[in-house]
């Protein structure tokens, strides 16, 4: 795969004006599937329609409990003076609209109706209604692709955790890639754990230095020693389904990301730099009009 | 009208570009399909073949100009690897326009040429995308469960809609190369 993220004016041309008209094409089609998908969801309203009434209160209460705790946090984060973008967990949403998927398979690629204009930036975390499903790959000003979960290899890991339930501290790890044939994730935890089990939640750490913290990712379904036993191997099964997308969100991370801090440092350097020479001249300018008297 | 005719065909082969992706979020989450199929449309390769057989004469180049030119949009738009389709396509219609200099052109000719352009341009892109390591299926599990279904189901698109393109082209044929204004 590639590894560049920059387009080049042609390129961004030919996304943006193919993008805008595909949206038109798209608006038909979708509304064809959706309206026969609807049809067999009619089906099962009522029993789901029961399911939710019971689920509402659950709901209620969380939400009460919700409030609370959010409550109680902000006033924490003023005594600790600390401010919103300190959190790993925050985030920006920026919805968007899948206009269209790479037409060979192949590639494991998708196009979305935000680019830069709206604050989508290659690298940035994309989420569906269920999880995970990819990283921003290339923006152009109006559209962008994302790279799904499924086209990840080891150029392209994700730090993560492991939701443990009985210990206090979770079990950090990477997605390392995807298995093509159980079509399931490769998780490679960084100490040899054993609680490790079947069943166990994995969520994005933010310590990539990319993505944002807890992002699901999906649920573990056998584990088996790596190479050399001295790690544990398990198989991910991804939340989010890659096959049906047409409504995603994009993650704008409130904190600052690797990438970003590496541009302000050398920001920051180039300024020095510049101060410096600028400094150096002046001296030099003075001692002249020193000699000059 | 003889002068618009070129961007008429070049509009509608945009449009068949644009169709190829959203239809492929549409073809991945069909259910009744095997889910190891894989099924990608060529919709522009088999709208240029039927240029190459009903609308260009011995010496215009219209259906080579449309395979090189919407060939890279689709490498642009769909694949991070510039200069594949573009390659495979202009390769499949090269094939395809010499061999009409000795067939005649009509139903089975057409079918005949659609199947032996999608076999190229597809497994051509097939071993290309191998070289650079972008997948690493075996030529049989390719054969069965992505080449098979993929030229179905052109070919077949390209059977339904043969009526409509041919009397098309040919009207068009007619306006800009044989009517005197």
């Amino acid at each position: 795969m590639s590894k560049r993220s920059n387009l080049t004016l042609v390129e961004d041309f030919v996304h943006d004006s193919v993008g805008w008209l595909q949206q038109i094409v798209n608006e038909p089609i979708h509304f064809t599937t959706t309206f026969f998908s609807n049809i067999n969801e009619i089906k099962n309203v009522y029993s789901e329609n029961q399911k939710l009434k019971s689920q509402l209160e659950e709901i209620r209460q969380v939400e009460y409990a919700n409030q609370e705790l959010t409550k109680e946090i902000e006033e924490l984060e003023s005594i600790l003076g600390k401010t919103e973008t300190d959190f790993l967990q925050n985030f920006n949403e920026i919805q968007a609209s899948v206009v269209a998927r790479s037409k060979d398979q192949w590639f494991k690629q998708i196009t979305i109706n935000k680019g830069t204009q709206d604050g989508v930036e290659p690298n940035m975390a994309v989420i569906s209604g269920e999880g995970m499903i990819g990283k921003v790959q290339t923006s152009s000003p109006f559209t962008s692709t994302v790279l799904l979960l499924n086209g990840f290899d080891r150029s392209n890991r994700i730090s993560v955790n492991v939701d443990a339930e009985e210990t206090q501290t979770d079990m950090s790890g990477f997605i390392v890639g995807y298995d093509e044939e159980t079509n399931l994730l490769l998780l490679e935890l960084n100490e040899n754990n054993d609680s490790l089990k079947a069943g166990q939640l994995v969520f994005s750490s933010g310590l990539g230095g990319v993505f944002p913290k807890g992002l699901e990712i999906g649920k573990v379904t056998e584990v088996t020693e790596g190479r050399y036993s001295l790690t544990k191997v398990a198989y991910v099964e991804p939340s989010a389904n890659f096959e049906s997308l047409h409504h995603v969100i994009v993650i704008d991370r409130g904190m600052i990301t690797t990438e970003e801090a590496e541009t302000l440092a050398e920001e920051a350097r180039l300024a020095e730099e510049a101060r410096k020479a600028e400094e150096e001249q002046q001296n030099a300018e003075n001692t002249e009009e020193a000699d000059e008297s | 009208m003889s002068r618009t005719i070129p961007f008429l065909l070049a509009f509608i082969c945009l449009f068949l570009i644009m169709l190829e992706g959203t239809l492929a979020n549409v073809l991945t989450d069909i259910s009744f399909l095997p889910s190891d199929w894989q099924v990608t449309s060529h919709f522009l390769l088999i709208f240029v073949i039927f240029i190459t057989i009903f609308f260009d004469q011995r010496n215009t180049y219209y259906s080579f100009l449309f395979a090189v030119l919407f060939g890279l949009f689709i490498d642009i738009l769909y694949t991070p690897v510039i200069g594949i389709y573009l390659f495979v396509y202009a390769v499949a219609i090269y094939i395809v326009r010499n061999l009409m200099k000795w067939l005649h052109a009509n139903f089975y000719v057409t079918v005949l040429m659609m199947i032996l352009g999608v076999f190229t341009a597809d497994i051509l892109a097939y071993f290309l995308y191998n070289i650079i390591q972008i997948h690493n299926m075996g030529w049989n599990d390719y054969f069965f469960h992505r080449l098979l279904p993929t030229t179905g189901w052109n070919v077949g698109i390209g059977i339904v809609f043969y009526p409509l393109i041919y009397k098309l082209l040919r009207k068009w044929q007619y306006i800009k190369f044989e009517q005197k204004d």
